[in-house]
């Protein structure tokens, strides 16, 4: 052994792995610092950043998120961010995490300094933005003005059936259909097919015949037989050529008929919608059909939430994994050679979260929760995602199961949310924003289950003790006068029950963004 | 100036070991990076062997130069036996087992030549070894002085790159 080398060479690995691990705080910190303000347009700052060796594990201390449209004041500010990993996950492919807790969460706090990006990364940024999508937006419904019942219309002049598209389009349909009719009775017809069935059937029995009385008594007689059976070949093509021309014909109709169907259907659904939203029109009310007064009271506050349950759920439920197969053994040719792939024999999933822990004050509110079992491979991991969050000041219970780990994932979620104050709230995306509250509470239950692609929300809003300032505005709006009487007399206000039974996003989508009000589900 | 006496030092212990076996095991060693893809992770603990072992390094790294274009030439046959090991049959599980454990995988253990020709230079680990022993000892008791009397060393003697090595030879 080479001594005199290898003592200086292995404290020349020390010196360096020493170095490494006094500097590397700082670096690590400097670089996750750089690339999250990057992400978020404004800046990210971290007071302190310890990386663990011995218990292997990362601790972040005053880690402040600032807002990217307000750099004054903190988006995020987090007191405590403790991450610990387990050490024997370290040595294999996994990485298992044991806890992650996060204290003194607090939001929308004020900033010393502008959170604004440098220069130097705002550059940087600028080379980096790439075009994201569009996100979904609910839109809010507006309430009809009532008013309008105080005129006077002429029925009969209103539903002229002279007027009705639905009407006009009905008549040429079946002017339509009688033409077909005649057509197909004509194409039938010139098939002609009684005769040339009997002929064909005239041709078969004449051969038949023949055949019978066929004698074979010398080569005359067999070129005979040959050619009666030739005859009787010929004779059954015909008639299988007729069955193909007859099934033909038949499938042809079936096929026009069928379109003419499925035209029937849609077209006269959309047109008598559309009737009824011109009737609506003269009648000034055109609004009323898209109406739902639960969704137009609580605009602001439902299209928020459905905006972000739209907007995240998707996102969430895609990333979560999906179950995998095993990989055959396939070979790839390279330059240098071929890599065998062999199949993944997974012991376990690559990650496992097992707990997050996360505290959370605002203000009066304060918020504890525990997120147990995020992996990236629930099936076999065996154990659903499980999300506990509590809330003091407006009494908050926020339970979530996350079960990807059969076939079907099943996410379900409730939500129950009692005495969250509702004064200063201003409706200003609807027409009920010629008021604001001014003292009220409001109580929300909301269960959302996820199964597959269908998607089950039920939700409970009820307003307690609501005061209403109509003071501004709408003061002739006949509207605002049954929501005041309404208003003298009602302890409570309850805003009924909205359920979402949806078989795919899609519908969800197109739901939200076309809203024609046949399709919506019933309030 | 103390960076280059640093070195020399280095590169003084290390070449200070020259006896016929030490040099036979720089040129065993030197075989193994040479004839299997440099950029693999079991050559570093080849490297790491030849640093430490006391094996001659100057062998080490002409061994290593000589044998990578040997190399060269036996990518088809190293290619053909690797790819027989691997998809042994009796062998799979093992590999399976390999390709899923945490570190093996960067060895690229489950490239076909990496593999034929890690397997190609063990089978002529010993026999490389016996050979450059006799040859180290037949040069020193035979070729040696013949060697010298050649005009072609002689020439290459009076030159000035051999000055320079020798002036390297002497700082080492």
């Amino acid at each position: 052994m080479r001594w005199k080398f290898v003592i200086p060479f292995f404290a020349f690995i020390l010196i360096t792995v020493a170095f490494v691990a006094f500097f590397l705080d700082g670096i690590v910190e400097s670089i996750v610092e750089e690339r999250a303000s990057l992400l978020n347009r404004a800046k990210v700052e971290i007071d302190n950043l310890d990386i663990g060796f011995l218990r292997p594990g990362l601790r972040i201390r005053g880690l402040a998120v600032a807002n990217a449209d307000n750099p004054w004041r903190n988006m995020v500010e987090v007191g405590d961010i403790g991450i610990s990993v387990s050490v024997l996950s370290l040595f294999s492919k996994r990485i298992i995490v044991n806890e992650v807790v996060m204290e003194k969460v607090r939001v929308n706090t004020k900033r010393k300094s502008s959170g604004e990006l440098p220069r130097r990364l705002k550059k940087r940024l600028k080379a980096e933005k790439k075009k994201e999508g569009k996100p979904v937006q609910v839109p809010c419904l507006k309430l009809p003005n009532l008013e309008v019942f105080k005129k006077k219309f002429d029925v009969k002049e209103l539903v002229d059936i002279n007027r009705l598209e639905s009407v006009k389009r009905a008549k040429q349909l079946s002017e339509d259909v009688s033409s077909m009719k005649s057509r197909w009775e004509t194409e039938i017809n010139d098939l002609d097919v009684k005769s040339k069935a009997e002929e064909i059937v005239t041709k078969v029995q004449g051969s038949l015949e023949s055949l019978q009385k066929t004698e074979i008594k010398g080569p005359a007689d067999l070129l005979r037989l040959q050619g009666n059976l030739r005859n009787l070949r010929e004779a059954t093509d015909a008639l299988r050529g007729l069955k193909r021309e007859i099934e033909g014909e038949k499938l042809d109709f079936k096929r026009q008929v069928a379109t003419l169907e499925k035209a029937l259907k849609d077209e006269m659904k959309r047109l008598k919608e559309q009737d009824l939203r011109a009737i609506l029109k003269d009648l000034g009310i055109e609004e009323l059909m898209k109406v739902r007064l639960a969704e137009a009271f609580l605009c602001p506050f439902l299209g928020k939430a459905m905006n972000l349950i739209w907007n995240n759920a998707g996102k969430i439920r895609a990333a979560m994994p999906k179950l995998e197969k095993d990989e055959p053994v396939r070979t790839r040719m390279r330059a240098n050679g071929r890599d065998i792939i062999f199949p993944s024999v997974k012991k376990g999933p690559d990650f496992i979260l097992r707990e997050a822990r996360l505290s959370m004050e605002q203000g009066k509110w304060s918020l504890k929760g525990i997120i147990r079992g995020i992996t990236s491979d629930p099936v076999s991991y065996g154990k659903p995602t499980r999300i506990d969050i509590q809330g003091k000041r407006s009494k908050l219970v926020l339970n979530a199961i996350l079960d990807h780990t059969g076939k079907i994932p099943i996410d379900t979620v409730s939500l129950d949310l009692m005495g969250y104050p509702l004064e200063g709230l201003a409706f200003t995306e609807n027409p009920l924003s010629l008021s604001n509250i001014t003292r009220g509470f409001l109580d929300l239950k909301a269960d959302l289950a996820l199964r597959g692609d269908s998607i089950d929300l039920k939700t409970m809003t009820t307003v307690k003790n609501l005061v209403l300032d109509f003071s501004e505005r709408g003061k002739e709006n006949l509207m605002v006068d049954i929501l005041k009487e309404v208003m003298k007399t009602a302890p409570s206000l309850s805003i009924g029950t909205i359920r979402l039974a949806l078989s795919s996003w899609a519908v969800l989508g197109r739901a939200m963004m076309g809203i024609p009000p046949s399709e919506r589900p019933a309030p | 100036m103390i960076w280059l006496k640093i070195i020399s030092k280095i590169i003084r212990i290390l070449n200070a070991e020259a006896t016929p076996k030490q040099i036979a095991g720089g040129v065993m060693l030197g075989m193994i990076i040479g004839l299997t893809p440099t950029f693999s992770l079991h050559n570093i603990v080849v490297v790491f062997l030849i640093l430490v072992i006391k094996v001659n390094l100057t062998a080490a790294i002409l061994s290593m130069f000589a044998f990578d274009l040997i190399a060269y030439g036996l990518d088809s046959l190293s290619d053909w036996i690797g790819y027989g090991i691997l998809t042994s049959t009796a062998l799979r599980p093992l590999w399976i087992e390999a390709y899923n454990a945490a570190i093996i995988p960067f060895t690229r253990f489950n490239n076909t030549i990496v593999m034929g020709s890690f397997v190609i230079s063990l089978i002529l680990l010993y026999p490389i070894f016996r050979l450059a022993k006799y040859g180290v000892e037949r040069y020193r008791s035979d070729l040696a002085s013949t060697f010298q009397r050649w005009r072609i060393v002689r020439a290459v003697k009076m030159s000035r790159f051999y000055r320079y090595y020798q002036t390297f030879r002497n700082i080492t």
